[in-house]
């Protein structure tokens, strides 16, 4: 019998989700789309050309212009930019608060595992945008701040996750053998324990980078997010709000929309493909 | 909880650059002497902890303070006025979210691998992954702009009479942009809750008896499936309050939602820290609600 290596095994149960394949292309195509926005259009996305204000789609402006005679079409692909490194920079932030947390939570137990959980708690029964635009406003609305933001609230689900894993971890014979050679507990902890935690944390993060976006777009619309001139998808519909723009100039809050919703669409089916693909109990019906 | 909330709200609050003063220490010919005034009497010149312990005695008396603006009204009247249209906005968002996905899910169980099945987990991963913004202005657009059917947004005009036709007028807008979200997840828990149960060796004792499949699934699985669902009730409500803020800012809705982010606007953090809180008092009022019924639906747990 031909051994297989486990991430293959994961990938060939991956590929099999037709939706997580389409999703996985999407998002590849978007992540390459923004990375080369250069050299994608000839136009800068800050610059305004009074002349050339609220023109709609043509072969000069792909997109149309907006009313500050702005390229949209320039303004989407550097949106994607904003869009995906808030994304991935906020995740970033809330994982690393997140693993340490719920690692002491889940490994020592006792006292660290009750204050962290309740303050877990209380972030997280709190609907995140009031506090996330009280937070904003308060110290004024930046890229920076909103990654911040998003990060700091967020990591009390990757927290809770990552306590169940080693709740349920730290008893194995691996991890108490690792104990027992003399390892120190943070070696057990995030050597021994926290690559066993892996996948879930993995489809969380994911999930999570779909949700980031989601929310800094929501930031950016309520005019709390990333402020302009920076085109972020969310300003660019905040920008189109005014009821003559939405009723006769579609081309202006349409793409860049429709990007928020196919790219967050897109991450979920990856994440949801990703669940799939881990889960252990999919093994028996191969 | 609650109180770990409210101290964690007034130390983000205090800790904020720029107060309602700030404006004025820009101002030539002021004298500090007329700044310390003010500060005093809006009572911020206190040691954090003294601020922070007259006002948790304040709230607890539901005195919440008067608003920084020259009005310098009550915050709890403000609140109180729009309060009513964001729990409107809110429930009929739940019930609509409710109504349809546990239908929906429980369908999508039963005929699982259908086609109907795989149409609406597909819809229901547009519904999780649509911004709310964006579909609540395309609704805008469709209804509102091109066709003329419904209102642009607002809550009765002045000396409108209140009809139930114009509640669903005006409610229907709003309450599908918000209510898109949780007809999808609700319907999602309860297919993925449905099926779970559906494996259990009770049910297959039923099955093996000779049970019809419609009795196995309506009667004896959907009563515990439907268990967690309840659970999920104290969850959903502050991600349904979240999307209230951004619903309320698209179709202009009188409520809190467009409150906070007018005293936002003006630094008004009495208005700010009094709405902050009336949500926590909602969510928290929600999740006892869910307990609740959890205990009154699962006598398993009744004694414990």
């Amino acid at each position: 019998m031909k051994q297989i290596s486990q991430s293959k095994k994961i990938w060939r149960r991956f590929c099999r989700n037709k939706l997580a394949i389409l999703g996985l292309v999407i998002l590849i195509f978007f992540v390459l789309v923004s990375v080369f926005a250069p050299f994608l259009t000839n136009y800068d996305p800050n610059r305004s050309n009074l002349r050339n204000r609220n023109l709609p789609p043509s072969g000069d402006h792909l997109f149309g212009t907006d009313d500050m005679g702005r390229d949209i079409f320039a303004r989407t692909l550097y949106g994607g930019r904003i869009s995906l490194s808030v994304g991935l920079v906020s995740v970033g932030i809330s994982l690393s608060i997140g693993v340490v947390l719920g690692a002491v939570a889940g490994f020592f137990g006792g006292m660290f595992d009750t204050v962290i959980m309740r303050i877990a708690d209380v972030f997280y029964s709190f609907p995140f945008m009031i506090l996330a635009i009280t937070i904003s406003s308060i110290f004024g609305p930046s890229i920076y701040n909103t990654m911040i933001i998003l990060g700091i609230l967020s990591w009390p689900s990757s927290a809770r996750l990552l306590r169940a894993e080693f709740l349920k971890l730290k008893n194995t014979d691996f991890a108490l053998a690792a104990t027992t050679i003399g390892a120190n507990p943070s070696r057990v902890m995030f050597r021994h324990i926290l690559p066993n935690a892996i996948s879930p944390l993995l489809v969380s993060a994911t999930l999570g980078v779909a949700s980031a976006i989601l929310s800094e777009a929501g930031l950016s619309f309520l005019g709390l997010g990333v402020p302009p001139p920076a085109p972020s998808w969310g300003n660019m519909l905040n920008r189109a709000r005014p009821l003559h723009i939405l009723a006769s100039m579609p081309w202006m809050w349409l793409p860049p929309g429709i990007a928020i919703f196919v790219i967050v669409l897109s991450i979920n089916f990856v994440g949801d493909g990703l669940r799939d693909a881990f889960d252990p109990r999919q093994v028996m019906n191969e | 909880m609650l109180l770990g909330f409210t101290f964690l709200l007034y130390l983000i609050i205090t800790v904020a650059p720029g107060s309602p003063v700030t404006h004025l220490r820009g101002v030539p010919d002021l004298d500090t002497a007329v700044i310390a005034q003010r500060e005093a009497q809006l009572g911020i010149d206190q040691p954090f902890l003294i601020q922070y312990g007259r006002w948790l005695g304040q709230i607890l008396r539901l005195d919440l303070g008067l608003s920084f603006d020259s009005a310098r009204r009550p915050v709890i009247d403000l609140i109180g006025e729009r309060m009513p249209a964001t729990i409107i906005l809110s429930l009929s968002s739940i019930i609509l979210g409710w109504g349809i996905g546990i239908p929906v899910g429980i369908l999508s169980a039963r005929y699982q691998y259908s086609v109907f099945d795989y149409i609406i987990t597909f819809f229901a991963f547009v519904g999780i992954s649509i911004p709310s913004f964006f579909f609540g202005l395309v609704l805008l657009y469709m209804f509102a702009l091109t066709w003329n059917v419904l209102p642009a947004g607002g809550f009765f005009m002045a000396g409108e009479p209140h009809t139930f036709v114009g509640y669903i007028r005006y409610l229907l807008l709003p309450v599908l942009t918000l209510g898109l979200g949780s007809i999808a997840s609700v319907a999602r828990y309860m297919r993925s809750s449905l099926l779970e149960v559906l494996n259990e060796d009770y049910l297959r004792t039923a099955r093996a008896k000779g049970l019809r499949e419609n009795i196995v699934v309506y009667k004896h699985a959907l009563r515990n499936a439907l268990l967690p669902i309840l659970t999920l009730m104290g969850f959903m409500l502050p991600t349904i309050f979240s999307g209230a803020v951004i619903v309320e800012n698209i179709f202009t809705w009188p409520g809190l939602g467009s409150l906070a982010i007018q005293a936002l606007n003006e630094r008004n953090y009495p208005v700010i820290m009094g709405i902050n809180l009336m949500f926590a008092v909602l969510i928290f009022l929600g999740s006892i609600i869910a307990d609740v019924s959890y205990a009154f639906a699962d006598p398993r747990i009744r004694y414990e």
